[in-house]
């Protein structure tokens, strides 16, 4: 069962991944923030003081007001940490690009299919530059629970988008959650494929919320 | 088998139109895309690529993972004969391999980035034409590449499993979304992931619809309603199938020519019934456990019957559970002998309740 994140501090947990960086505009990544988690720099070295960068993850130079948190730590090795890291860099970069507005297209290296068309359509929501992204977004209960001629594999993640917000550009009022009721809870299955150079990319994605039962109920709040 | 026969795919795959792969993107409302049965259930809709063919008494809408169908594995498409023809791609749809290839880019884009090679559309005509041909241009590889040699390709069931399943059997694939090998056994299983006897039978058992049943009793229930019957007294049980008493399927592999590689058939025993209660009852089924089926409109028979020996209470009616099973066997066009599938059974259960009285007898003496 898993546990909503309360802060920060909960980051320094080994091997949590939080994507929380400081400085850098849209499209613009800037100078890592460690921020407690194993993350490492947007321009891939590991910025003093912090762990060293994991193979394969990518990091984005999110601003302190936007936080996108995976509290369970990576596999040790295998396809299964492989296929993680495709997980972690397919959100990662999606809500990056949702955050630049649709200016970082790095996404398009990490998801397809059906995972492709739902990050465009998040992005397409921001694009206008009505409203900006605020708030943290929480990935946890995370497994690779199947793996498929080592070179695909399901990633199941609990999802809990109820404290990310799409606020107005103008006003910086809050318009809303980015999903609505039905999500604020949710489980994500995303399968996974190893590409020919080695990095795992999401290739389909299914999700049910929370309130489905079944694994989802898993992710209830 | 061929390796690197197609050595072109990543700006081909870059250039192919991005369509929807089953999968909502995000709405204006803002949720993420939810593709398949809630939770994660366990039916699936059918299989992607739609390359099995059922026929007999199959659910009309997919397979029942409570019998663990495979999720995902290769089947033959195509002989070498059919690997290229002039005009490919064709626009007429995957009518050989080359054309397939091209296809199943457009089809289903989350499978692009996992196939090798820096060439172009040209190249990928040029080596598929070289098969027609017979020619292999790989050192060491069978040549020449003779009638009977195989293409296959991924099929797969529409759950996260079955995508994740085909997509790691599609980066081992050495010529894209296609694969080319020597003939092989039907059903025996060849090269990683091609479909073994066992594997068919169980989607042809996954998909196989067990008819709906209800609970016929004499003295007959009220409109849908409680039976109602009397302490000491028997009541009548049988069982009206709504569908085959004995239901039976087939699941066929057919080559693009109609050319069938593999069927699998499953057959079902007549089907042995028990019933059970929660109140205190004496229950009578014969020792072979076959409560006579009763036609829509008849009666109970005596054969089976069910005696309470108290009464129930007026909130809480007893219950009584009918459980039909059947034994499952399968065979294939490849294995005449089969087998039998063990777990979990196969049942359908229907319950009825009861409102049981005293008989009340006054003495009139």
């Amino acid at each position: 069962m898993g546990k909503r994140l309360l802060g920060a501090a909960l980051a320094v947990a080994v091997g949590v991944t939080v994507s929380a960086c400081a400085g850098a505009g849209p499209g613009n990544p800037g100078t890592f923030v460690p921020a407690g988690g194993s993350g490492q720099a947007a321009n891939g070295q590991a910025a003093p003081g912090t762990a060293a960068p994991v193979p394969g993850l990518r990091n984005f130079a999110f601003p302190p007001s936007i936080k996108i948190v995976f509290q369970t730590p990576l596999p040790a090795g295998g396809p299964q940490r492989s296929a993680m890291i495709g997980y972690e860099n397919y959100i990662d970069s999606m809500w990056y690009a949702v955050y630049t507005h649709g200016a970082n297209t790095a996404y398009e290296r990490y998801l397809s299919g059906n995972a492709l068309k739902f990050a465009q359509g998040e992005i397409s929501e921001f694009a206008s530059g009505d409203y900006a992204l605020r708030g943290t977004i929480t990935y946890y209960n995370m497994d690779v629970p199947q793996v498929f001629f080592k070179a695909g594999a399901v990633v199941t993640s609990c999802v809990d988008a109820s404290g990310l917000y799409r606020v107005s550009a103008r006003t910086g009022k809050t318009a809303g959650t980015v999903f609505s009721g039905g999500f604020s809870h949710y489980q994500e299955q995303a399968s996974a494929g190893k590409q020919p150079g080695g990095l795992w990319m999401i290739g389909h994605t299914a999700n049910y919320p929370a309130t489905s039962g079944g694994s989802a109920g898993e992710c209830a709040a | 088998m061929m390796k690197r026969l197609l050595l072109s795919a990543v700006p081909l795959a870059a250039s192919l139109a991005v369509a929807a792969t089953g999968g909502s993107a995000s709405a204006a409302g803002g949720n993420p895309p939810v593709n398949n049965p809630p939770a994660g259930g366990p039916s699936y809709s059918k299989t992607v690529a739609e390359q099995i063919i059922l026929g007999g008494d199959h659910t009309g809408n997919g397979y029942n993972g409570t019998y663990i169908p495979p999720d995902c594995w290769l089947q033959p498409y195509f002989h070498q004969p059919q690997s290229y023809q002039a005009g490919d791609p064709s626009s007429a749809g995957p009518v050989d391999a080359d054309s397939y290839y091209f296809w199943f880019g457009r089809h289903y884009p989350g499978f692009n980035h996992l196939i090798h090679g820096t060439g172009g559309p040209d190249q990928i005509n040029q080596d598929f034409q070289m098969v027609q041909k017979g020619q292999n241009d790989v050192p060491g590889g069978p040549n020449p590449v003779k009638p009977d040699f195989v293409w296959w390709a991924p099929d797969w069931l529409s759950s996260p499993a079955g995508w994740a399943c085909a997509q790691g059997l599609t980066a081992n694939l050495n010529n894209g979304f296609i694969d080319l090998e020597p003939p092989a056994q039907p059903g025996a299983g060849g090269a990683a992931g091609q479909i073994t006897n066992e594997q068919l039978a169980a989607l042809a058992r996954a998909a196989l619809a067990l008819p709906g049943i209800k609970i016929v009793t004499s003295p007959p229930a009220a409109n849908g309603g409680p039976t109602t019957s009397y302490v000491n007294l028997p009541t009548y049980v049988s069982v009206h199938f709504l569908g085959a008493q004995q239901p039976s399927d087939t699941a066929t592999v057919k080559m693009a020519d109609g050319t069938v590689y593999l069927t699998a058939t499953i057959t079902t025993t007549k089907p042995t019934v028990s019933i059970t209660t929660n109140a205190p009852a004496d229950v009578s089924v014969p020792p072979q456990s076959t409560c006579p089926a009763t036609a829509a409109g008849t009666a109970a028979t005596p054969a089976c019957s069910v005696k309470f020996l108290s009464p129930s209470s007026p909130a809480a009616p007893y219950v009584i559970t009918v459980t039909v099973t059947w034994v499952v066997h399968w065979i294939t066009s490849a294995d005449p002998v089969g087998g039998v599938f063990q777990n979990p059974p196969s049942v359908v259960t229907a319950q009825q309740s009861f409102v049981v009285k005293e008989i009340q007898t006054v003495n009139g003496g």
